[in-house]
């Protein structure tokens, strides 16, 4: 479980010579992500979603307030790991994708058999791919290998902040239902800009507007009753290729 | 007002030529919106390049008003009514110069009306303040919106663009879509995308590429009623969507070569299906399947 309670996030911003003004990119956010589910946070851009990740996995250390995992302040090694929405900074583009589920496996202590098994739970073949460098795949065959990476120390926590963007729509639809298949034992926290598609992966929703949580509940509370305005706007414009404009 | 026939294109790597794109029909009428959806490296931007007449052609034809644009008087005139908006929009933009500099530049210095400029500006719901910022304090959404509005100052009779909606929000990319809407009354609008949500929602007319080829072309409403390639009934089946929650995906690897170009992903497949595949036409209901409609029965397979 983790914990947040009076999370401030601020930037300085120049308006002008030697004068400077607060920015709040979070503003005074309490909560908790349980366990065992899928945790979906959405909101427009520009409203903290990546500040919010880039705090809860230990990556920004800049803040004011308090994080608790499990009640502790301190974050055990394996407690929690992130998956950047860009794929090219976690990956060495000119080593093999065997040399990273090896190093991978190596450093965490896991066994090379059970690694392999959970990069081939992607759909993707081994064997096939094991020489090539990773400079030559495409960018969605990079995202699942980063995703492999982060979880094969069997962590507790996994962050995905808009980790499947360059997927083609089928095997989003696929990734998205392996996600539900592990939540037993990772626990995930998604992020995504269209509520639609949190909506379909997750069991818990957190609605983010102007740094402050507007809205949370269940996804099914959420999506047939919503009670903020800003909530509904974002479900009335989410494109569905059933409606028309 | 633009066919095209039987284009086949590709690249040069190391002196040697890689066909991507293969036999390609595609036919764009006045004020419509054609849509081009398909996976990752399907072609898709190769395709748009090709119509561009950016990279070579080894066989086919590409016609504009009735004339080819490959002989040389015509493709100077296509080049001035076609415009090409790039996928990233900070490819068409200096970073460090201001908008009123970029417009300028369009003109080639000549003085121009600055008041059509602002109306226009207005009419994609852009504050006409933003002349006077860098590209590089834009928003993504503004900035797709001050390239298209940079496009439409040419006043093209043609306007492609490669994947405007990556990277947009859900607000922001309804409000793109009800700009093209408008927009489509002046001008033809060619648009690839691999997102069928954002597709389906604008789009007249509608190409499913996949590995280079065509595999079936329908209008929307016919493509909403009634798909005739497994890969079309695919996709627009499992969209992660909320009402589609749940929904169970079964993959399937099969080990064939040859012939239909989905051979290896599709579960209705048997020993015709190695074949070469003609394309076939129903009431300009157009698609590439062998099996059709024997694949509609063994659903429960």
């Amino acid at each position: 479980m983790i914990k947040i309670i009076n999370l401030t996030k601020k930037y300085k911003i120049k308006t002008g010579n030697f004068r400077y003004s607060d920015f709040y990119a979070l503003d005074n956010i309490s909560t908790i992500f349980k366990e065992n589910i899928i945790n979906g946070i959405t909101g427009s851009s520009g409203s903290g979603k990546t500040t919010l990740a880039n705090i809860i996995s230990g990556y920004d250390r800049d803040y004011s307030g308090e994080v608790l995992y499990d009640n502790s302040q301190e974050k055990k090694y394996d407690y929690i790991r992130y998956v950047f929405q860009d794929p090219y900074i976690s990956l060495n583009m000119v080593k093999t994708v065997e040399w990273h589920i090896m190093t991978a496996s190596e450093l965490n202590n896991v066994d090379i058999e059970s690694s392999i098994k959970k990069f081939e739970s992607t759909r993707l073949d081994y064997d096939d791919y094991r020489s090539k460098y990773v400079n030559t795949l495409s960018g969605g065959e990079m995202q699942k290998l980063a995703f492999t990476i982060a979880i094969i120390p069997d962590p507790k926590y996994i962050v995905l902040d808009e980790a499947f963007s360059m997927l083609d729509p089928i095997n989003l639809f696929y990734m998205l239902s392996l996600l539900k298949s592990i939540r037993k034992t990772i626990s995930v926290i998604y992020i995504d800009h269209d509520i639609n598609r949190v909506a379909f992966a997750s069991d818990y929703i957190y609605i983010l507007n102007k740094g402050r949580i507007i809205e949370e509940n269940d996804t099914d509370t959420i999506m047939n009753k919503p009670e903020n305005e800003y909530t509904k706007k974002l479900i009335e414009y989410s494109p569905d290729y059933k409606k028309r404009i | 007002m633009l066919i095209i026939k039987n284009l086949s294109s590709g690249y040069y790597q190391d002196k040697k030529y890689h066909e991507v794109i293969k036999d390609i029909n595609l036919t764009v009428g006045e004020n419509e919106i054609i849509g081009i959806l398909g996976p990752n490296g399907s072609g898709k931007t190769t395709l748009l390049r090709a119509i561009m007449g950016e990279i070579y052609s080894s066989s086919g034809d590409i016609i504009y008003n009735g004339q080819s644009i490959f002989e040389k008087g015509n493709y100077s005139e296509f080049r001035n009514n076609a415009i090409y908006v790039k996928q990233d929009s900070f490819n068409s933009l200096k970073p460090l110069k201001s908008i009123n500099f970029q417009i300028g530049k369009l003109y080639d210095w000549k003085s121009f009306d600055e008041n059509y400029v602002k109306s226009l500006f207005s009419e994609l719901s852009l504050d006409p303040a933003i002349l006077q910022m860098k590209a590089l304090q834009l928003s993504d959404g503004m900035r797709h919106r001050v390239v298209i509005a940079m496009a439409l100052l040419k006043e093209p009779k043609i306007l492609m663009l490669d994947e405007p909606t990556t990277g947009l929000d859900s607000i922001s990319t309804y409000k793109l879509l009800k700009i093209l809407k408008e927009i489509k009354k002046k001008t033809s609008i060619i648009i690839s995308s691999n997102d069928v949500n954002a597709l389906f929602e604008i789009a007249d007319r509608i190409y499913i590429m996949y590995n280079g080829m065509v595999i079936e072309d329908a209008n929307f409403n016919d493509l909403l009623k009634c798909r005739f390639h497994p890969y079309t009934d695919m996709i627009l089946k499992y969209v992660p969507l909320y009402s589609n929650k749940n929904l169970v995906y079964r993959p399937v690897k099969n080990d064939r070569h040859g012939g239909c170009v989905f051979i290896n992903s599709c579960p209705y497949i048997n020993n015709e299906c190695e074949n070469d595949i003609p394309y076939k036409n129903i009431n300009g209901h157009g698609y590439r399947c062998i099996r059709y409609p024997g694949w509609k029965d063994d659903k429960n397979n």
